[in-house]
């Protein structure tokens, strides 16, 4: 898709869990189940999201094109699975490339006021 | 790899009974969402939620840990699915639109592409905005309302505090109530296709009993010619003495065919369970454990299996122990032991203590599995007419059989616990309804200032979130302390009391009832104001005195309807406790202070003959007497309020009058019985040292039982045989008072007493005259049995008294409960009354200031406010009494020696309600007849 015109800082900056669901999907194709544990994983436990708030996001992700359902590999049934993976559009790449940059600005702001200190610690 | 994409583990295969209920919970919660959000992606998030389940079930957890993070996965899962069920259907009432659910949702394709519409329009469509605009407003709004719900919660504690506990009340006792119901009723049996397993019992038509037990020889042709079941099996309830390790002590044992356990489902915790080879008598007895006593006297020693344990003086194997999940049906066992019958045996037809259990075949139901024994039973009958005259068979489902009795106590009880919540809820509907009028002009303000509907119901909701919310969680606590009280003074009737307990549907029931009630309460009000007349409101403000009277016809209703229900309630209560008093003048017809009683068994080796027993009692005997804490000792086969066998009695130079002959009491006892009970003697004489194994047999009769067979004249020297026609002559030698051996329920039964040195029963109930408190009299009575043989163990050690007492502990309980319910109900439904007065009082305050001021006298007004209160328990009144009569007939079999249109009764409660009111009406109508006129008119 070309991206003419398309302001994704307009956008910033990003729930959390936005943020967390849009990365999980960076690079991935994940159904709802999978972005759950690695949205968990990647946070290292920390940050935990139930079915309830996943699709809740999901549904206004997809409504904004940001991510967008993937065609399962092959049309095997399986039974108590969830059967719908998803992938990053170009616009929700875009859009997270965007808060990552906005971040790593904010980062680099604070350690510049030595907030952080020397090491970068937390 | 599994369908989760998970590592594979030991539980992975089976979710569990457990989890599929959970899972299936959680698909009902998925229509809390709209519908197009539900068929986006509702198959996909219980799909999710599937996989956290599996996940926890990889996981190596014991059972109860595994259930309980599979509870809490649920809770978590089920908390976010509410919130955001909510959050998306207020989203989607107020943005109408699509909801994207991808390719299959035509709604997408309505929605721009903000790609292609960005370069177009200096103002791109933002999608994110889009979205979150219709949440955030509703979060918006959720922040702002909650807020204010809880700024006007603190401002207003009384109210706040009533409505919290009134309602806390009612889910309380709706949800202990509930957890009762669901864990002994609605439950499934922990049976495999627990639908099939059925109980059956021999019905005796001549004298009426539907549930008596089957001599072998037709359990045997049941067994063997029956079309309808894949298996009948019999049992016996025994009682056994284990002795050899440690103290000796009695346990409860069934003897059963092979097919009982199988019918049941048992499985082996260790070794085996019984084989069809163990039932040929000469065999090695053997025995399983049940797996509580296993627990309790061997530690769970996996090697006991194979061991040999003494009962009754006899050695007997072990060969396996019983699964920790098995529930045994009928009281419950401490072993299993084959039922080991002879050629001979399984021919008799005269020795009824076999019950026999059933598993229907496949898709025959219980009304055919009826039928096949009813035909089998006709023809027994013809094939044996002497031996099986008039024996049919009463089958019941095992479901009915174990919960049958308490099935409609239990639904009642849910009953006055629903009455209890309305009435509760009508309290607050009313305390609701006095604040919204009260508000009215702030709802008329907020509609002016552009308050839409569903901005003032949002409003109005999360106030009535904020307040019902906290009481859902209190009325939980309540329900856990409410059930643990419930429990410690259930009399010990109630089957299957370890299914009870805090079950997920059981919270979902209270979270359902609390919900709804805060729905209603939210909404009513919220309508009505909706409705307001906006101008009208305003204007009125000036001035109550144009008050319409509709909200106070509303309210008088209201306050009606609770009186209404709490006289029904109250009629239960008054009716029981009547027949409670009754039931405790009742004269038993013998003594009961002062009496201990224990129960001893001389099944041992060295007690075969009758004259070992009466030497063992003779030595009892002498050891207690001049022991100061006994003045007094009896042996009796069957003591009062126990199961006393019913058996035939032959008047000997009389033909029986019908098919079968006349039934009596048999009792054994030793001499000193009469004495100590203080049975009277009405004529002869009672039993004397004389009465031994040599000497000619006697027998002493109730005078009922003297009465119905020897009408007008005396049974003194008649010939009576008790059981079979062969059984040796006895002479009548004497007649003494009657007694309740039934328990005092009952009316005096026919009893036979027969000398316990002609009989000798080897168990039997030892009772004592103890002067000095039951202490002492049992230390006296072990140390007596000590000296004589100390490999004896006493049990079902009581006093008299406490027996009596479980006699009505039932009643006494259901007394209780009604109790605790009516005068609930009527205290609530009275501070409904005062609400409905101290609001007109409060309204008509200009009114009644000009009432004054015009000369009307103080106790014209009080008059006025009482006659008000005293009309809406006259209605109240009118409603409630035929109501509650109609109630009350459904309690009939409840209520003992009392109708249930007791006029006391009903004059009682008709005055109760009357006082109630007044008292309801005292403070509002003094502050009316109080009053300063000049100030009263100033106001507002």
């Amino acid at each position: 898709m070309e991206m003419t015109g398309f302001d994704a800082d307009a956008f910033l900056p990003l729930s959390p869990t936005d943020f967390q669901i849009l990365l999980a999907l960076e690079g991935e194709r994940l159904h709802g189940y999978a972005i759950m544990k690695e949205v968990e994983r990647a946070s290292a436990g920390r940050v935990r999201i139930e079915a309830g708030s996943l699709y809740r996001v999901i549904a206004r992700l997809l409504a904004s094109r940001w991510i967008e359902e993937s065609e399962p590999e092959d049309d095997r049934p399986r039974p108590g699975q969830p059967r719908r993976s998803y992938t990053l559009t170009d616009m929700g790449r875009a859009v997270v490339r965007a808060e990552a940059t906005r971040l790593r600005d904010a980062l680099a702001l604070a350690r510049a006021r030595g907030i952080l200190g020397e090491a970068g610690g937390r | 790899m599994s369908a989760c994409d998970l590592p594979s583990g030991p539980g992975e295969e089976s979710p569990g009974r457990f989890s599929r209920f959970l899972a299936s919970a959680y698909r009902s919660l998925l229509f809390l969402y709209p519908q197009a959000f539900r068929r986006a992606f509702g198959s996909e998030m219980s799909a999710v939620f599937e996989c956290q389940l599996q996940e926890v079930n990889v996981r190596p957890l014991g059972r109860i840990a595994s259930n309980a993070a599979t509870l809490w996965v649920f809770l978590a899962a089920a908390l976010n699915l509410t919130v955001t069920a909510g959050t998306e259907r207020l989203r989607s009432s107020m943005a109408p639109g699509g909801i994207p659910g991808g390719r299959s949702n035509p709604g997408v394709s309505d929605i721009p592409d903000p790609g292609e519409a960005a370069p177009a329009s200096p103002d791109p469509w933002r999608p994110r905005m889009r979205w979150s605009s219709g949440g955030e407003r509703g979060s918006g709004w959720l922040r702002q309302d909650l807020g204010h719900a809880l700024r006007l919660a603190r401002r207003q504690p009384g109210f706040t505090a009533v409505v919290s506990l009134t309602l806390a009340l009612g889910i309380g006792a709706n949800t202990a109530l509930f957890s009762v119901l669901h864990g002994v009723l609605l439950s499934p049996l922990p049976y495999p296709d627990a639908d099939e397993i059925v109980l059956i019992w021999e019905h005796q038509t001549t004298y009426g009993w539907t549930h008596n037990g089957f001599p072998a020889a037709p359990v045997r042709e049941y067994r063997e010619r029956n079309q309808a079941f894949q298996a009948v099996g019999a049992f016996a309830h025994i009682s056994s003495t284990l002795t050899g390790e440690g103290d000796p002590e009695r346990l409860s044992a069934q003897v059963v065919t092979h097919e009982v356990l199988e019918i049941l489902g048992a499985g082996p915790e260790v070794g085996r369970l019984l084989l069809p080879g163990d039932e040929i008598p000469g065999q090695a007895p053997v025995v399983v454990l049940g797996h509580g006593f296993w627990q309790r006297r061997f530690g769970g020693d996996p090697e006991v299996v194979g061991r040999q344990i003494t009962l009754d003086g006899e050695p007997v194997t072990v060969v396996g122990v019983l699964n920790k999940g098995f529930r045994p049906i009928q009281g419950n066992p401490d072993l299993w032991a084959p039922l080991a019958l002879s050629g001979e045996a399984w021919a008799d037809w005269r020795n009824h203590f076999l019950f026999a259990v059933g598993r229907l075949r496949e898709g025959v139901s219980l009304d055919q599995g009826t039928a096949d024994l009813l035909v089998l039973a006709h023809q027994l009958q013809q094939e044996n007419p002497k031996d099986y005259a008039g024996a049919l068979v009463t089958v019941e489902s095992l479901r009915e059989a174990t919960v049958g009795a308490v099935t409609v106590p239990l639904w009642m009880m849910m009953a006055a616990a629903g009455l209890v919540l309305l009435i509760a809820c009508a309290n607050v509907a009313n305390l609701y309804l006095s604040r919204g009028l009260a508000r009215e002009r702030e709802f008329a303000l907020r509609v002016t200032l552009g308050a839409g509907r569903r901005r003032l119901l949002h409003l109005l909701t999360t106030e009535s979130l904020v307040l019902i919310l906290p009481s859902g969680l209190l009325g939980v606590g309540l329900a856990l302390a409410g059930l643990r009280v419930l429990l410690a003074l259930e009399p010990g009737r109630l089957p299957r009391v370890e299914e009870i307990g805090l079950h997920p549907w059981v919270l979902l029931f209270s979270a359902g009832i609390t919900l709804c009630s805060s729905a209603l309460f939210g909404a009513v009000p919220a309508f009505r104001a909706a409705r307001t007349n906006l101008a009208g409101s305003l204007k009125e403000a000036g001035s109550r005195f144009t008050q319409s009277s509709g909200p106070r016809r509303l309210k008088s209703s209201l306050a009606v309807v609770q009186m209404t229900l709490a006289i029904l309630l109250l009629a239960g209560a008054g009716l029981l406790t009547r027949s409670f008093i009754r039931l405790q003048a009742v004269d038993p017809g013998f003594r009961v202070e002062n009496i201990l009683q224990a129960r001893l068994s001389l099944a041992g080796g060295q007690y075969r003959e009758p004259e070992q027993i009466v030497a063992f009692l003779d030595g009892l005997q002498e050891r207690l007497t001049g022991d100061p804490s006994v003045s007094g000792m009896a042996a009796v086969s069957s003591p009062p309020v126990s199961m006393t066998p019913q058996i035939w009695l032959h008047i000997e130079g009389r033909e029986p009058e019908g098919d079968q002959p006349p039934v009596v009491s048999r009792v054994f006892a030793t001499s000193g019985y009469f004495d100590l009970l203080g049975l009277a003697l009405l004529e002869g004489r009672l039993f004397d040292e004389g009465d031994r194994m040599d000497q000619p047999r006697v027998a002493v009769l109730t005078r009922s039982a003297a009465e119905r067979h020897w009408p007008g004249e005396s049974p003194i020297g008649k010939g009576i045989r008790i059981g079979n026609p062969d059984s040796p002559s006895l002479e009548v030698v004497g007649v003494v008072s009657d007694l309740r051996q039934y328990g005092i329920r009952h009316r005096p039964y026919p009893t036979a007493f027969i000398p316990f040195s002609q009989a000798t029963p080897r168990e039997f109930t030892v009772m004592i005259q103890a002067p000095m408190g039951p202490g002492e009299a049992l230390g006296s009575l072990k140390s007596a049995l000590g000296e004589l043989d100390s490999t004896l163990p006493l049990y079902q050690i009581r006093t008299l008294d406490e027996v009596m007492g479980a006699d009505v502990a039932e009643p006494r309980f259901a007394m209780f409960l009604a109790g605790v319910f009516g005068v609930a109900a009527m205290v609530l439904a009275a501070v409904g009354i005062y609400g409905v007065l101290a609001y007109t009082v409060s309204q008509r305050t200009h009114e009644l200031g000009i009432r004054l001021a015009l000369g009307a006298g103080r106790q014209g007004i009080l008059q006025l406010v009482l006659r008000q209160g005293l009309s809406l328990a006259g209605m109240s009144l009118a409603l409630g009494l035929p109501g509650a009569f109609a109630f009350a007939r459904l309690m009939d079999s409840f209520l003992f020696e009392v109708g249930p249109a007791d006029p006391l009764t009903f004059a009682l409660l008709a005055l109760s309600v009357l006082t109630v009111a007044l008292v309801a009406c005292v403070v509002p109508a003094a502050r009316a007849a109080g009053l300063d006129p000049v100030g009263a008119m100033r106001r507002e």
